[in-house]
């Protein structure tokens, strides 16, 4: 399970996406990732925070508590393992989704 | 009701976290989620008791959740280093028994109390292994603890307690460590202040004296603060905290360099121990005879001495004791340093090194005075030879690290006094105004 959402295009790396560009806690980043998929993504928190603490474990991102606005919350940063990580897995995703859309839209045969 | 269902939800979660330190943060961590998720249901313009009743089933199943959370925290037992610790103590019986047995009487009462004490260490290195090394970030105990621990040592150098401040001394950076890791994000008047009290905190061993004390107290505190600034623990450029945190040290040893050169004595006792043959019957005799390897002479003296126990062994075994003894440490401290490195959290980082460092500097000061190359009597070889407090405040350190490395999927940067780790089957989560007490149904 774990193994496939660090596939390329899952929720894994659209953490990692969201986390690349400011911290964030867990309810932020489920309400930043509907937002920004046009609620394609509508991610349960029971979800979100395994995931979370898995991509703890591989180092990919660290937490601190922090305060905001009188609250306490915990903050996830992403780490450099886990910016080489996402640059990866989004690479390999590009690479995937030109091929299935060359696919669906009738790809230009080469070598003939 | 709507909150008795919250109470219902993460009681179901907890259920399923077999490590009970664990269930305070993680459910914590769920019910702020709830709680912000209600909060916005509520600006949406439903009721409480609706908004609380959503954000709840928002959640996910609280089984498939609270076997995923357990799945990713589990206490990370460094047995190795357990096992390490007890060879060590046992290896340091027989050791010391040779010892006894070569220097002849009046030593068997004092090797049965150390046997005794053994067996309590090792008790003592567990209770703190399996405790909650957290407790130290909360508040401001560090500060509390280490002004109590500076002025007992101050009281014990008066009267028989004399000892006190080199024990002191000995646990003082792991105080350090801890009121450090409450100064995060802290600007450089905090990071001079504090590489200032590295070497201002251990004064009381030199009133012992003991210099070897003090100068591993404030060279630990020191290296955990240059760590803290080269892992970015304080506000501002890295580089410039870090030579702050070297600053005090560079100046005190200028002004020691100085006085050296002003008092004949000083500067004689550093001639003799660069220069032993100087005074080959004098202050140089044990420099130069240890330089010199095993000479029966002078092990005949000081045969029975717990700060040469190297030296015997090399006398009997020939001089690759030294050898073995150094590739042990430097192979000890290569597998530990590496593992610290690895802890998630900077405040495990920190804490890990402060209670490492000293175990590792006491072994390097050890090896170097039974090679005739350090100048003050060493503290101890931990776990090895004889002595029963140092036996206790090194067994005391042990557990700390092996509490930091069990704890470490816990350990967070930030908010001290939320890490929380409670051991009881209740639990008290604050929720907005109120408090949601939580009980769990599975005793593990």
């Amino acid at each position: 399970m774990a193994r496939e959402r660090n596939l390329p295009g899952g929720t894994g790396m659209l953490l990692l996406s969201l986390l690349s560009q400011e911290e964030m806690y867990g309810y932020q980043m489920i309400s930043a990732l509907r937002e920004r998929s046009n609620h394609v993504f509508d991610l349960k928190a029971g979800t979100l925070y395994p995931l979370l603490h898995g991509l703890e474990a591989q180092g990919y991102v660290t937490a601190r508590d922090g305060e905001a606005g009188g609250r306490v919350r915990r903050y996830y940063a992403i780490t450099s393992a886990g910016r080489a990580a996402l640059a990866e897995q989004a690479e390999q995703w590009r690479t995937y989704a030109d091929g299935v859309r060359g696919v669906l839209e009738g790809g230009v045969f080469c070598g003939a | 009701m709507a909150r008795e269902i919250l109470g219902d939800y993460l009681a179901a979660v907890g259920d399923q976290i077999r490590w009970r330190r664990a269930r305070g943060p993680l459910l914590r961590e769920l019910s702020d989620h709830i709680a912000d998720q209600a909060a916005d249901y509520q600006a949406q313009g439903l009721e409480e008791r609706d908004a609380l009743d959503r954000a709840v089933a928002e959640m996910g199943d609280p089984e498939t959740v609270g076997k995923d959370l357990d799945r990713l925290h589990r206490p990370k037992n460094c047995w190795w280093l357990a096992l390490a610790a007890l060879l060590l103590a046992l290896a340091g019986l027989l050791l010391q028994f040779m010892t006894y047995q070569a220097s002849g009487q009046g030593m068997m009462d004092l090797y049965a109390r150390q046997a005794v004490w053994v067996p309590i260490a090792l008790a003592l290195l567990c209770g703190m292994w399996f405790s909650d090394c957290t407790l130290l970030l909360r508040r401001w105990w560090a500060v509390v603890l280490t002004i109590a621990a500076v002025v007992w040592a101050v009281l014990g150098t008066n009267g028989t307690w004399r000892p006190t401040a080199l024990y002191v001394a000995l646990l003082l950076p792991v105080l350090y460590a801890a009121l450090l890791c409450r100064l995060r994000g802290k600007g450089t008047a905090t990071v001079l202040l504090c590489a200032l009290a590295a070497w201002v905190l251990p004064l009381p061993a030199l009133l012992v004296p003991s210099s070897a004390a003090y100068l591993l107290s404030g060279a630990v505190m020191t290296l955990v603060l240059l760590a803290a600034a080269g892992l970015g623990w304080f506000a501002g450029k890295r580089w410039k905290h870090l030579l702050l945190s070297l600053t005090p040290t560079l100046l005190y040893f200028g002004i020691l360099l100085l006085l050296v050169r002003q008092h004949s004595s000083l500067l004689r006792r550093l001639t003799v121990f660069l220069h032993p043959e100087l005074e080959p019957n004098g202050a140089g005799y044990l420099f130069l005879h240890l330089r010199q390897g095993p000479d029966p002479d002078l092990f005949g003296n000081v045969l029975g001495s717990t700060d040469l126990m190297l030296a015997f062994l090399a006398r009997q075994a020939g001089r690759w004791v030294f050898l073995l003894t150094a590739v042990l440490l430097a192979l000890a401290a290569l597998l530990l340093l590496r593992r610290v490195a690895r802890l998630r959290s900077r405040t495990g980082k920190l804490l890990a090194l402060s209670a490492l460092l000293p175990l590792l500097l006491q072994g390097v000061f050890y090896l170097l005075f039974n090679l005739g190359y350090f100048p003050w009597v060493p503290l101890s070889l931990p776990f090895l030879s004889f002595g029963v407090a140092y036996l206790l405040l090194n067994s005391l350190l042990m557990g700390v690290l092996l509490s930091v490395f069990r704890m470490d999927v816990l350990l967070r940067d930030g908010l001290c006094d939320r890490s929380h780790a409670s051991l009881h089957h209740r639990l008290e989560l604050p929720l907005g105004p109120v408090t949601l007490s939580i009980r769990f149904h599975r005793p593990t």
